[in-house]
C-alpha cells in the first residue's frame, strides 16, 4: 500500500474505523512510514488552528442580508403556492416561555414588505405563521433601557428601545425571527406578570392604530390577548398575562 | 416542535460565513453574496426531519455547489499548475500562531476548484466520495485537487499561497 492510498484509507484520521484488511494495511503503512505521520501531524494541526481560529462571527450586516433573502424566498413561495413543509406544519404561534412565571410568550406575526397588515381581516393567519425565539446566543438580561438599546442598536442596526412607562420594567431582549425577517423581543415585568414586545421592521409599512387582534390559545391551554399595531415601518405586538384593555393601553401609550 | 429553516441557519450561520469566507478567498463581497445564494437556495430544499449533523453537511454541500455554479467565480478553471513531488515540510507547531487571514489569504491563492475541495476534506472532515460527490467530480479528479494541500499548507504558514506548488505521495 502506498501513501496516497493509505491516507485515503484512514480519512478522516478521527472517525473509528471497521477493522477490515485494507484499513489494518494503511494503519501498518502510516506507523511505518515518516511522511504519513507527519502528513496526519499536519493535519490534525492544521484542524486544531482552524477551529480556532474560524470562530469569527458573521457581520450584522451579513446577517441582515441573509434573512431579508430568506424573507423574500418565503413570500416567493408563498406566491408561487408551495410553501417549504416547514412553514405549512407549523400551526403554532406560540413559542416562548417567559422566566420565571412561565409566561407563555404570543406570536404576532405580520405579512412583510407586501401589504398593509391592517388589510388582512382574519388575525388568525398570521397566528398560524410562526415566531421561534431564533438565535439563543442573540440575548440580553439586563433592566438597564440603554443598555438593552444599545444590544438591540448592535444587533439591529436600529435604534430601537423599551417602553419607558410606569409599572414595566425591562427585564431581558432578543433577537426573535419572523417570517425570516429579525426583530426585537423585550419583555417585562408587569406586576406579578410578564408582557412581550415584538418589534419587526418592516420596509413600507403603514401606521396601524393598536388593536386587540384575537384571543389565541397557547400551548397550555390558556388563552392569551394579543395586541398588534404597526409605525412606520416597524410592526408591534404586545402579549402577557394582563386583560387587553390594559394591552391596548399600553399599546397606545408606546405609540404616541 | 422541530427547528425551522431559519433556525437551523441561525445556529450555523457563523460557521457557514467562515466557510464562504474560505471559498471566497476573504473576499467580502463575494462572501456575503455566496452565503446569501446558499441559503436562499437551500431554504426552499429544507425538510425538517434532518438531525443538525446532516442539516450542517447538507448547507455545505449546498454552500459549495453555489460556489462551483457556473455563475460563480468558483467555476473558474483551475489554473494549470506546475507538478511537483513536493510534500509539504511545515512543521505541524506552525500552525500555532497562525490567524484566520493567514488561511483566507492562502485559499485565495488557491485554484477554486481546489479551494472547495480542500475546505470540504480538510476543514469539514469530509470523506473522498462525499465530497466528490458534493462537486459532481470522480475520485481521480478530486485526488488532484487535493494535491494543493501543500501549496494551501505553506501559503497558511507563511502568508502566500503558491499555487504551482503541488503534493503527491510515494
Amino acid at each position: 500500500m502506498d501513501c496516497l492510498r493509505a491516507r485515503e484509507e484512514l480519512w478522516p484520521p478521527e472517525r473509528p474505523k471497521l477493522c477490515e484488511a485494507d484499513v489494518e494495511r494503511a494503519q501498518a503503512h502510516v506507523e511505518a512510514c515518516e511522511e504519513c505521520k507527519l502528513y496526519f501531524a499536519q493535519d490534525r494541526a492544521l484542524l486544531d488552528a482552524y477551529d480556532r481560529v474560524r470562530r469569527v462571527r458573521a457581520p450584522r450586516e451579513v446577517r441582515e442580508e441573509v434573512f431579508d433573502a430568506l424573507a423574500r424566498a418565503r413570500l416567493e413561495q408563498e406566491g408561487a403556492g408551495r410553501l417549504p413543509q416547514t412553514v405549512s406544519r407549523r400551526g403554532l404561534i406560540a413559542v416562548g416561555v417567559a422566566l420565571a412565571a412561565s409566561v407563555t410568550l404570543f406570536a404576532a406575526v405580520s405579512s412583510f414588505g407586501t401589504s398593509d397588515v391592517a388589510s388582512v381581516g382574519d388575525p388568525g393567519i398570521f397566528a398560524e405563521d410562526y415566531l421561534r425565539r431564533a438565535v439563543g446566543q442573540d440575548m440580553i438580561v439586563s433592566s438597564d433601557p440603554r443598555e438593552v438599546r444599545r444590544f438591540l442598536q448592535r444587533e439591529l442596526g436600529r435604534s430601537l428601545g423599551p417602553m419607558q412607562l410606569a409599572g414595566l420594567e425591562v427585564e431581558r431582549a432578543e433577537i426573535c425571527l419572523i417570517n425570516g425577517r429579525r426583530g426585537a423581543l423585550i419583555v417585562y415585568k408587569s406586576g406579578g406578570g410578564s408582557i412581550s414586545h415584538y418589534l419587526v421592521p418592516s420596509e413600507g409599512l403603514k401606521a396601524r392604530a393598536p388593536s386587540v387582534a384575537d384571543y389565541h390559545t397557547g400551548p397550555a391551554g390558556d388563552r392569551m390577548p394579543l395586541v398588534t399595531w404597526a409605525t412606520p415601518e416597524l410592526e408591534q405586538a404586545l402579549v402577557g398575562e394582563v386583560r387587553p384593555e390594559e394591552l391596548l393601553r399600553i399599546a397606545a401609550l408606546s405609540a404616541t | 416542535m422541530p427547528l425551522t429553516f431559519e433556525e437551523r441557519i441561525s445556529e450555523d450561520l457563523d460557521a457557514l460565513f467562515a466557510g464562504a469566507a474560505f471559498l471566497s478567498g476573504g473576499q467580502e463581497a463575494g462572501t456575503k453574496s455566496l452565503l446569501v445564494e446558499a441559503v436562499s437556495c437551500a431554504s426552499s430544499e429544507y425538510h425538517e426531519d434532518v438531525d443538525a449533523g446532516a442539516f450542517t453537511q447538507w448547507m455545505e454541500g449546498i454552500l459549495v455547489r453555489a460556489f462551483l455554479a457556473p455563475s460563480s467565480a468558483g467555476a473558474v478553471p483551475a489554473k494549470r499548475a506546475a507538478d511537483s513531488s513536493k510534500q509539504s515540510r511545515v512543521r505541524p507547531e506552525d500552525f500555532r500562531s497562525i490567524a484566520w487571514a493567514n488561511i483566507v489569504r492562502a485559499a485565495a491563492g488557491l485554484p477554486a476548484q481546489s479551494r472547495a475541495a480542500l475546505w470540504l476534506v480538510l476543514l469539514r472532515r469530509w470523506s473522498y466520495q462525499d465530497a466528490a460527490s458534493a462537486m459532481d467530480i470522480d475520485l481521480d479528479s478530486l485526488r488532484g485537487l487535493l494535491t494543493y494541500r501543500a501549496a494551501f499548507f505553506e501559503g497558511v504558514v507563511t502568508g502566500t499561497a503558491d499555487s504551482g506548488v503541488r503534493e503527491t505521495g510515494s
